[in-house]
C-alpha cells in the first residue's frame, strides 16, 4: 500500500520529466532485505527513495540520468548504471572496515568514523614492538605532536613523554597512561633520591613494565574534547593501551629471539694524554714565570716533575705515567638478549591471551645492565548471555645495574660522566702520592665501574578485572572494573673506597625503596544504540574512585666494617648518615563522569562529556573541578556533492572544545609538614644523637586546579581508495592557575613554595600524511610521515612585579622570573631559563659575548686580552647581571617522523626517521671542557689548541688561564658561548626482514628473519654527546640544558620470529 | 516472567556494586598526613626536638663548614689548598683574597643562616611563652622560645656582619608574602638586640648540658656593643660610642661575675675532643659522627694527617704564623693552633710545609696548616666526627673584657688578658703597658693568637673600620717583608669591595624587591 502511494506521489513528476521509474530490491550480503537503505540518483542533491520494511524500492529517474547510488549504514555503498534497466536486485556488502574501526577512548569504545576529537593511532609491528622495552620507543616518531625523549643506551634511564609542547610550568608535563582502562603511574615516578653528600640519583624510567610486545593498539588522546573526561588528569594527553586478546578458533603460537650489539655513536675529543701534559705544562708556564711545567715529556711518555711534599726538591719523577683514553677505555661494545614467546586462541564464548618474555641488556660501561622478565595472562569470557567478563593480570619484573646517566649536582667527583669527560688521562696511582691535589684528584672514572654499585630491583603487577552486565533494555549495560597497579622497588647504590663518596665516608650505602599501589573502582552504565538507522547513541555515565598510595622509603650508611657484602647488609656500615625516613603518600579522587556521543545519518556527530572531580590534594573550598566538553564532526564524504567525487573516500571536519585539568603535584601542599630533614641529626653533649625538628615546607591553603582550556579543529581525509590519507589538526589551548614549585628568595629559609601562577598557552598545527601507492600481494609501498608545530606563549604572570628585562635590545618592563639553578657545583650555578610574560617559556637568559678580546682591545672591568668579550648590553662599562639578554630558545618550531616501508614477496624494508628542529640546547658541559683553564681537567681538544695565545690570537677560545668560574662573568650567568643548534634528524629504525619459506602443512606456519640497525645516523650540529638531552626532564624550570648528559648508542640487532 | 526476575536480579546487583562504590567513597577527601602539625610546639619534648632543629641548622653543612670557611677566608689571615692546592685556584682567588665576589661557599652560608632564622621564626610563631608560669611543661617550651630568639639573634649578626644590609624576617613567609626589602643594617642591629634581650630573659637553663644559657645572649649583647661602639653609622639615635662600651661592659661583665664560667687548663683540649662542653664553653655546637652533623674532620683536617680522606682546606698564611712566634715564641698555642710537621697516616712518611721546610718552594709547603678543626685521631675512617664547634668561648669573653676596659679606661684591662695569658704561662707583651692606643692594637692581635680560625677573625679584623682593617691585616700581608710571590697572595684593598660580601644570586634572582 504504502509503495502504491509513494508511485502515485512520483507520477506528477515523471510526467513533467520524460524519464522512467526504476524499482528494485535491497538485499543484504546474506539475502536478507535491508529496510532503510538511501537510493539516490547520482548527482542529485536530494534523497530519492529509501527501501521499505522488504527492502524494495521505487525511484522516478530523469532522462540523462544514468546511476543510482544506494547506500546503508555498516555495508559497501554501491553504485548501479539502470540504463536499460527498470528493475533491479541489489546485494550491498558489509563494510567491514567500518564495522571494524573501533577506537578505544576514554571509558569506552567509539566506531572511528564516530570520533570526533583529535585522537593519533600508533600502529606498530610486532618486529618493532619486540626490539623495544618500554612503551615510549613505540611512540616516537610515530604521532604527530608527540615528542619523545630518550637516550637508547642507557638501558632503564628516564624517558620524557610530551604531547602537544607544555602544558604546565610544574615541570612533570607527562601524559596520563591508561592500560586496560586503569590510569598508571607516570613516566617520572621513582624512588626517593637519598640525597646527602653530594651525591645525584639519576632518574629512571617510570613505565617499566608496560611491554610492547603484548600491545594491541595505542590510542594517544591529544585534544580536550578527547581527555576532557579524565578531567583533572586529562591536560598533558592521555595514551590509551589496550593490550591483546585470543582470536576464537584460532591458536597462535609465536616464539621470538633478537640479540643486538651497541657502541656508542659519537664521543666528545678531549685532549690526549700527551696533549694534556703539553697542555699543563703550557698553562704552567703561561701563568706563573717562575712555575715548572707539571711534565717531563720524552718518548711519548709523561714524567711528573715534582715538588716533593716534605723537602720542596724539585726533580723529574722516575717512571713513566701510565695514560689512558677514558672514553675509549670505558665506552664499549656491548650486547644484548631478548626472548619470549606467547600462545592465543579462543572459542565463541571466550578467549586467551598468554605471553612471557626476557630481556638482558648491556650498557655501554661494563657494569651497566638492564635485565628484566614478563608474563602476562588476559582472558576474556561470556559467563552467560548477560554477563562478560575480562581479566588482564602481567607481571613485571627487573634489575638494573649502574645504569650510567648524569648528575644533577655535576661535580667532578661525583658524576661518573663529569668524571669520564674531565679526568685527566693519567691514572691517578702514580700522582696521588707526589701531588697532593686536593679533591679533585680522587675517584677516577675507573671507581665508577670497580667500586660503584648501583643496584635496582623492579617488580610490577598489574590486574583489572572488569564485569558487563546486558541489562535488558536493547543497548543498555552496566560495567564494573576493578583494577590496580602494584609496583615495589629498591635501589641501591654503594660507593666504595676509591671513589670520591666512599672514601670520605669509608664506604657508604645509600638505599631508597618506593611501594606504590593504585586502585580504582569505576562503575559505569552504558548505553549504545541505533534507533531507525539514524540515530546512533553511544553514551556513558559512571562513577569512579581512585586511591594511590606511595611509600617511600630512604636510608643512608656509611663507615663499613667490610666491604664484603657492599649492598646486601646496611648492618655493616657503622654510622648511620640518614635515618631511615618514610615518605608516605595518599590521595584520593572521587569523580563522576559522563560522555555522549550521538551520530545523526552517519554524517553529523556530536559528542558532549564532564568530569567532576574531587580531589584530596586541595582544601575542601577548592577541591572539586568540573570538565566540559563539547566537539562536532561531520563527515563531510557522505554528503553527495562529495560522495560524487571519486577521488575523496573519506573526508571529516572535527571542531572540539574543552576544559580539562591538573592537579600533578605531591599531596600535602595545603599542609605544613613538620617533621625531620632525613639527612640531619644533631648530636648531643655525650655524643649521642637527637632527632631534630623542623618545619619542612611552606604550606599554602589557596592551592586549586590548574585549569587548561582547548579547542581544535581538524581534518581526516582518504583519497584515491585509501590511497593517501591523512589529519590536519590545529589547536590553541591555554592553561590558567599554572602550579608551579616556584623559587622563593633564600632568605624566607625555604627554597620553594607551591603556587599557582600565571597563564601559558600553546599553539599549534599538526599534519600526518600515509600514502600507500601500490598494495599488492606481491608488493607494497608505503611512506609518511607527520609533523607538529607548536608555539608557546607565557600569556599572564600576575604574581609577578614588573621589572625591567632586556628584550630585543631594549629594556622593556615585564612580569617574568627565573628558572632553577642548574647545578649545585662552582659551573652553571646559575639559572638558565627565562620565564618572561609575552614570550615563549623558559627562554634562555644570560651574557651575550662577541668573541675574545684581542691584544690592544679596549676591555671592561679586569678583562685581559685572551678573555671572552662580553656585550655590555647598557654600556655602563660593567658586565652584571643588568646585561643580562634572551640568548636562546629551547622550544623546537616543529617535531617530525617519516616512515618508509615496502615489501615484495619474502623481503620488507622499513625505516623510521624522526626529528627535531628549531630547538637550542645550552652545552653546560662545555664551560669547564670548553676553556683551557689550565686547571687539573681535561678539556676538549680545540679548546686548547684553538685557545687564544698572544703569538696566536683567536676569536673562538679565550686565553689558557681563563676560567669561567672564576672572577668571570661567567660565574653568574649563562652566555651564549654554550648555546647550540639541537635540531636533529635521527635514522631512527631501519628493519630488514625476510620470511623464510615454509612448506605447507608444516609445524611451523611462518618464520621471519631481521636485521635492525637503531639509531645508526644522526645529522645534527651538536656538539655534545647526543641531542636528545635526558637531563632535568621532569623538572619544568630547567629546559634545554645538558648538564652531565650520557652517551648515546647505534645498535644492531639481528631478530627471528616463529608463528607455530 | 523469567525475564522480568533476571532483570530484577540484574539490578540488585547493579545497586549493590553503586552502593559499593558510594560506600568506599564515603570516606572523605580530606588528607590525613603522615607528618606532625604545630601542635609540637604545645609539648615540652617535641618542642625541644624543634630547639634541636634550630640549632641542627647552625651544623648544616651549608651554615657549618661553608659558613667557617667563608668567616675564615674572609678574614684575610687564611689560605686554601682547596681546588687545586695552588695559588691561582678558584679558592685561593676569591673570598680568601678579600674579593667579595659570590662562590657556593657564600651562597650557601646565606642560605644556612637564614634557614636558622626561619627555623627561630617557625618556634616564635607557633610557642606560646609564659614567663610567668612555674608549670614544668611551660618553663621548658619558654627555655626553647628563649633559644629561638638567641638563634634569631645569632643569625642576623652573622649576617649583618657578612653582608651589610639584608632582608630581615621575623615571621614566616607565606603565598603572599615572600619576598622583602632589605633591611639597613643598623635596623637589623636593634632587631638583634631586641632578639638578645628576649633570649636572655626566657632561657633558663631547662636544656642542660651543651645548650647555651641567658649568659650566651649576654656575650652575644656585648659583642654587639661593642661592634656599634666603633661604627657611628650603626649607632641608634641618642647613642654614643662611650655609651655603647658601657653597655658592652655590663653585658659582659654579667657573664663574668656570674662565676658559671672558667678557663680549662689545657688550651689545646679545647679543640681535641676530650673537653667537650667544658667550663669555658658557652656556646658550642653538639657534633657527633652517630648523628653525622659534621664534616669539619673531612675538610680541615690535614692532607693525610688521618686514614680517612681529609683535604686540609684551611691554612694560615705564612706571615700570620710568624707575626705570632714574634710575639710569642714559646706560647704553648702555637701546636694546638697551627700544624707543619707530620706523620702521614697512609705510608708514614713525614709532611712538612712552613716553618719546618723553610724553602716555600711551592705553594703546597709554603703555609702551616690550620689544626684547630682537625680530626685529632690519626686512625680516623670516616668523614663525620664528634670534635664540637665552640662558637662562644669564655676565653673570648674574657678578651673582650679587656678590650672594653681598655676603651673605658677603668683600669681592669691588663688583669683581663693577664688571665688568658697565664693559661699559656705568658704574660702580657709591652704592647699592653704602653698607651691606650698600643694596649687597642695588642687586645685585637691577641683575639687572633687565642681564637685565629674560630670564626671570629674576619668580624674581629673589621669592627674597627675600613683604616684599621688594611693597616692591621691587609697591609700586614702585602707589605711583609718576606712576601714571595710565587706562594703570597695578595689582598685586595678596595674599600668598596673588601667590607661586605656581595648578595648572593640566589637570593636576588628570586626577591623581586632587591636589585
Amino acid at each position: 500500500m504504502k509503495k502504491l502511494i509513494f508511485t502515485l506521489l512520483l507520477l506528477p513528476l515523471f510526467a513533467f520529466s520524460q524519464g522512467k521509474i526504476v524499482s528494485g530490491e535491497v538485499n543484504d550480503d546474506k539475502g536478507a532485505p535491508l529496510p532503510g537503505a538511501t537510493v539516490q540518483v547520482k548527482g542529485s542533491e536530494s534523497i530519492g527513495s529509501i527501501t521499505d520494511f522488504d527492502g524494495k524500492f521505487t525511484i522516478a529517474i530523469r532522462n540523462g540520468e544514468t546511476k543510482i547510488i544506494i547506500s546503508y549504514v555498516g555495508f559497501v555503498s554501491q553504485e548501479i548504471n539502470i540504463e536499460g534497466q527498470n528493475n533491479i536486485s541489489v546485494s550491498l556488502e558489509q563494510d567491514v572496515s567500518e564495522l571494524e574501526e573501533v577506537v578505544v577512548i576514554g571509558y569506552g569504545t567509539v566506531l572511528k568514523k564516530d570520533l570526533t576529537g583529535s585522537v593519533a593511532s600508533v600502529k606498530v609491528s610486532e618486529t618493532i614492538s619486540r626490539q623495544s622495552t618500554t612503551v615510549d620507543q613505540l611512540l616516537q616518531g610515530r604521532a604527530a605532536g608527540v615528542q619523545v625523549t630518550q637516550n637508547a643506551a642507557n638501558p632503564g634511564s628516564g624517558i620524557s613523554v610530551r604531547v602537544r609542547g607544555t602544558s604546565s610550568l610544574r615541570g612533570n608535563n607527562e601524559p596520563l597512561y591508561v592500560v586496560d582502562g586503569i590510569i598508571i603511574s607516570s613516566a617520572s615516578e621513582d624512588v626517593v633520591a637519598t640525597g646527602g653528600n653530594n651525591t645525584g640519583q639519576e632518574q629512571q624510567n617510570g613505565l617499566n613494565g608496560i611491554n610492547p610486545r603484548d600491545i594491541e593498539d595505542i590510542q594517544v588522546l591529544k585534544d580536550a574534547s578527547a581527555t576532557a573526561i579524565y578531567g583533572s588528569r586529562g591536560s598533558n594527553g592521555v595514551i590509551l593501551i589496550t593490550t591483546k586478546k585470543g582470536t576464537p578458533n584460532q591458536v597462535k603460537t609465536n616464539f621470538f629471539v633478537n640479540t643486538s650489539i651497541r657502541s656508542v655513536s659519537k664521543t666528545y675529543d678531549v685532549l690526549d694524554a700527551l696533549d694534556y701534559g703539553r697542555y699543563r705544562n703550557e698553562s704552567n708556564i703561561r701563568l706563573s714565570a717562575t712555575a715548572q711545567p707539571a711534565f717531563h715529556i720524552e718518548n711519548n711518555q709523561l714524567y711528573p716533575i715534582v715538588s716533593t711534599v716534605g723537602t720542596g726538591e724539585i726533580s723529574i719523577y722516575n717512571t713513566p705515567l701510565t695514560t689512558v683514553d677514558w672514553q675509549k677505555d670505558l665506552l664499549k661494545m656491548a650486547t644484548s638478549l631478548s626472548v619470549g614467546g606467547s600462545v592465543s586462541g579462543g572459542s565463541e564464548n571466550g578467549n586467551y591471551y598468554l605471553s612471557g618474555g626476557f630481556n638482558d641488556q648491556r650498557g655501554l660501561t661494563e657494569n651497566s645492565s638492564f635485565k628484566s622478565g614478563d608474563i602476562r595472562l588476559n582472558l576474556n569470557q561470556t559467563l552467560s548471555p548477560k554477563i562478560k567478563i575480562n581479566a588482564r593480570l602481567s607481571g613485571f619484573f627487573s634489575s638494573t645495574d649502574f645504569a650510567e646517566g648524569g648528575d644533577l649536582l655535576g661535580g667532578s667527583s661525583t658524576s661518573f660522566i663529569r668524571n669520564l669527560l674531565s679526568f685527566r688521562p693519567i691514572l691517578p696511582d702514580g700522582l696521588d702520592d707526589i701531588e697532593n691535589i686536593d679533591d679533585l684528584g680522587i675517584a677516577s672514572p675507573y671507581s665508577f665501574i670497580d667500586d660503584f654499585e648501583d643496584k635496582s630491583n623492579e617488580n610490577r603487577f598489574f590486574g583489572v578485572l572488569t564485569a558487563t552486565f546486558d541489562l535488558g533494555l536493547k543497548g543498555l549495560s552496566f560495567q564494573t572494573r576493578a583494577g590496580g597497579n602494584i609496583r615495589t622497588k629498591e635501589r641501591r647504590r654503594f660507593y666504595g673506597l676509591t671513589t670520591f663518596v666512599g672514601l670520605n665516608a669509608n664506604g657508604q650505602l645509600q638505599l631508597s625503596k618506593m611501594n606504590l599501589s593504585s586502585f580504582q573502582i569505576t562503575n559505569t552504565l552504558r548505553f549504545n544504540r541505533t534507533f531507525n538507522r539514524k540515530h546512533r547513541i553511544n553514551s556513558v555515565l559512571g562513577l569512579t574512585y581512585d586511591q594511590r598510595t606511595t611509600k617511600n622509603m630512604t636510608y643512608v650508611v656509611q663507615d663499613f666494617v667490610t666491604l664484603e657484602k657492599t649492598t646486601e647488609q646496611p648492618f655493616l656500615g657503622q654510622v648511620i648518615s640518614s635515618p631511615l625516613a618514610n615518605l608516605d603518600r595518599e590521595t584520593k579522587l572521587f569523580s563522576l563522569l559522563g560522555r555522549v556521543n550521538y551520530a545523526f545519518n552517519n554524517k553529523y556527530i556530536l559528542t558532549a562529556s564532564f568530569r567532576r572531580d574531587g580531589v584530596s590534594k586541595f582544601l575542601e573550598d577548592q577541591r572539586y573541578g568540573f570538565f566540559p566538553s563539547v566537539a562536532v564532526a561531520w563527515n563531510a564524504h557522505r554528503e553527495g556533492f562529495i560522495k560524487n567525487i571519486d577521488a575523496i573516500d573519506q573526508l571529516k571536519l572535527r571542531l572540539g572544545w574543552g576544559q580539562i585539568g591538573n592537579h600533578g603535584i605531591g599531596a600535602y601542599g595545603t599542609l605544613s609538614n613538620y617533621g625531620i630533614n632525613s639527612s640531619v641529626l644533631y648530636g648531643t653533649a655525650n655524643n649521642g644523637t637527637s632527632v631534630p625538628l623542623i618545619l619542612n615546607n611552606i604550606a599554602n591553603s589557596k592551592l586549586t586546579w590548574e585549569t587548561t582550556e582547548q579547542s581544535n579543529i581538524g581534518v581526516d581525509f582518504s583519497l584515491a581508495d585509501g590511497t593517501v590519507t591523512g589529519t590536519v589538526d590545529a589547536y590553541d589551548k591555554t592553561t590558567k592557575d599554572l602550579l608551579i614549585s616556584s623559587n622563593i628568595a633564600a632568605s624566607t629559609g625555604f627554597s620553594n613554595l607551591l603556587v599557582n601562577r600565571g597563564e601559558l598557552s600553546n599553539k599549534g598545527l599538526e599534519i600526518a600524511l600515509q600514502v600507500n601507492p601500490i598494495s599488492s600481494d606481491d608488493l607494497d609501498i608505503s611512506f609518511g610521515g607527520n609533523i607538529a608545530f607548536n608555539k608557546t606563549r607565557i600569556e599572564g604572570l600576575s604574581s609577578q612585579s614588573l621589572s625591567p628585562v632586556l628584550i630585543n635590545g631594549s629594556y622593556v618592563d615585564r612580569r617574568f622570573y627565573l628558572g632553577n639553578t642548574v647545578s649545585r657545583g662552582n659551573y652553571f650555578k646559575y639559572p638558565a631559563n627565562i620565564f618572561i610574560e609575552g614570550e615563549e617559556t623558559a627562554l634562555f637568559y644570560g651574557l651575550e659575548t662577541d668573541g675574545i678580546y684581542q691584544t690592544g682591545d679596549t676591555t671592561i672591568g679586569n678583562a685581559q686580552a685572551g678573555d671572552v668579550r662580553f656585550v655590555d648590553q647598557n654600556g655602563d662599562n660593567v658586565i652584571d647581571l643588568a646585561d643580562r639578554t634572551i640568548i636562546g630558545n629551547p622550544n623546537p618550531d616543529y617535531t617530525f617522523g617519516i616512515n618508509f616501508s615496502v615489501r615484495y614477496k619474502s623481503f620488507s624494508l622499513s625505516a623510521l626517521v624522526n626529528g627535531v628542529y628549531g630547538n637550542d640546547i645550552i652545552n653546560g658541559n662545555l664551560i669547564q671542557m670548553g676553556n683551557a683553564e689550565g686547571l687539573f681537567r681535561n678539556i676538549l681538544s680545540d679548546a686548547y689548541h684553538g685557545a687564544w695565545r698572544p703569538e696566536r690570537q683567536s676569536n673562538s677560545y679565550p686565553r689558557i688561564g681563563y676560567i669561567p668560574s672564576q672572577g668571570q662573568p661567567e660565574f653568574f650567568a649563562a652566555t651564549d658561548r654554550y648555546v647550540e643548534d639541537g635540531s636533529y634528524l635521527r635514522l631512527n629504525n631501519v628493519t630488514l626482514g625476510y620470511d623464510l619459506p615454509i612448506k605447507e602443512n608444516n609445524a611451523i606456519k611462518s618464520a621471519n628473519i631481521y636485521v635492525t640497525g637503531q639509531n645508526l645516523l644522526t645529522l645534527t650540529n651538536y656538539s655534545g654527546f647526543d641531542p636528545e638531552i635526558t637531563t632535568f626532564m621532569w623538572t619544568g624550570l630547567i629546559n634545554g640544558v645538558d648538564w652531565n648528559g650520557p652517551p648515546n648508542s647505534k645498535n644492531i640487532l639481528i631478530g627471528l620470529n616463529i608463528n607455530l | 516472567m523469567q525475564k522480568i526476575f533476571k532483570l530484577k536480579h540484574i539490578t540488585i546487583l547493579v545497586c549493590l556494586l553503586l552502593t559499593t562504590t558510594l560506600l568506599l567513597v564515603s570516606c572523605n577527601l580530606d588528607e590525613d598526613p603522615p607528618f606532625l602539625d604545630s601542635s609540637m610546639y604545645d609539648n615540652a619534648l617535641s618542642a625541644e626536638a624543634a630547639r634541636d632543629g634550630i640549632y641542627a641548622a647552625l651544623t648544616h653543612y651549608q651554615a657549618q663548614e661553608q659558613r667557617m670557611f667563608v668567616e675564615n677566608a674572609f678574614s684575610g689571615l687564611m689560605i686554601t689548598r682547596r681546588g687545586g692546592n695552588r695559588l691561582l685556584a678558584n679558592w685561593m682567588t676569591g673570598q680568601m683574597i678579600l674579593n667579595p665576589d659570590e662562590n657556593v661557599d657564600t651562597q650557601n652560608t646565606w642560605i644556612g643562616l637564614y634557614r636558622l632564622v626561619s627555623r627561630a621564626n617557625t618556634a616564635i610563631s607557633n610557642a606560646t611563652i609564659d614567663p610567668a608560669s612555674t608549670d614544668s611543661n611551660q618553663i621548658r617550651i619558654n627555655d626553647v622560645v628563649g633559644h629561638a630568639f638567641f638563634a634569631r639573634a645569632y643569625g642576623y649578626l652573622s649576617l649583618t656582619r657578612l653582608w651589610g644590609d639584608v632582608p630581615v624576617w621575623t615571621s614566616l613567609p607565606d603565598s603572599d608574602n615572600i619576598h622583602k626589602e632589605k633591611t639597613p643594617s643598623k635596623e637589623v642591629y636593634q632587631q638583634i638586640i631586641a632578639d638578645a634581650t628576649q633570649a636572655k630573659a626566657l632561657l633558663n637553663g631547662s636544656a642542660g648540658n651543651g645548650f647555651p644559657k641567658e649568659h650566651a645572649a649576654s656575650m652575644l649583647l656585648s659583642k654587639v656593643y661593642m661592634q656599634l661602639a666603633t661604627n657611628p653609622n650603626l649607632q641608634a639615635d641618642g647613642m654614643s660610642e662611650m655609651s655603647y662600651w658601657n653597655l658592652a661592659y655590663q653585658e659582659a661583665k654579667e657573664v663574668y661575675d656570674s662565676g658559671d664560667y672558667q678557663l680549662v687548663s689545657d688550651y689545646a683540649t679545647l679543640f681535641d675532643g676530650s673537653n667537650e662542653n667544658s667550663t669555658e664553653s658557652i656556646f658550642e655546637l653538639q657534633l657527633a659522627q652517630d648523628a653525622c652533623n659534621s664534616q669539619m674532620g673531612r675538610n680541615y683536617t690535614p692532607w693525610k694527617y688521618k686514614a680517612g680522606q681529609a683535604f686540609g682546606w684551611f691554612g694560615v698564611s705564612a706571615d700570620v704564623y710568624d707575626y705570632h712566634v714574634a710575639h710569642y715564641p714559646d706560647d704553648p698555642r702555637l701546636d694546638a693552633t697551627y700544624i707543619h710537621e707530620y706523620t702521614r697516616a697512609d705510608t708514614g712518611g713525614t709532611v712538612r710545609v712552613y716553618p719546618t721546610n723553610a724553602a716555600r718552594s711551592a705553594f703546597g709547603n709554603a703555609h702551616p696548616y690550620l689544626f684547630k678543626h682537625a680530626e685529632k685521631d690519626k686512625t680516623h675512617t670516616n668523614q663525620c666526627n664528634s670534635q664540637n664547634l665552640i662558637v662562644y668561648r669564655y676565653a673570648d669573653l674574657i678578651l673582650m673584657l679587656s678590650e672594653i676596659s681598655n676603651e673605658l679606661q677603668n683600669g681592669e684591662q691588663l688583669g683581663y688578658v693577664s688571665e688568658v695569658l697565664a693559661r699559656a704561662s705568658l704574660t702580657p707583651h709591652s704592647g699592653y703597658t704602653t698607651d691606650q692606643a698600643s694596649f687597642r692594637d695588642a687586645i685585637m692581635d691577641e683575639y687572633r693568637f687565642e681564637l685565629l680560625g674560630e670564626g671570629h677573625d674576619s668580624y674581629n679584623n673589621r669592627r674597627r673600620g675600613y683604616a684599621y682593617f688594611l693597616e692591621n691585616t691587609i697591609n700586614r700581608r702585602n707589605n711583609n717583608p718576606n712576601f714571595k710571590a710565587s706562594v703570597d697572595a695578595v689582598l685586595n684593598d678596595v674599600e668598596s669591595e673588601v667590607m661586605y660580601l656581595d648578595i648572593p644570586l640566589i637570593e636576588i634572582n628570586n626577591n623581586n624587591l632587591i636589585d
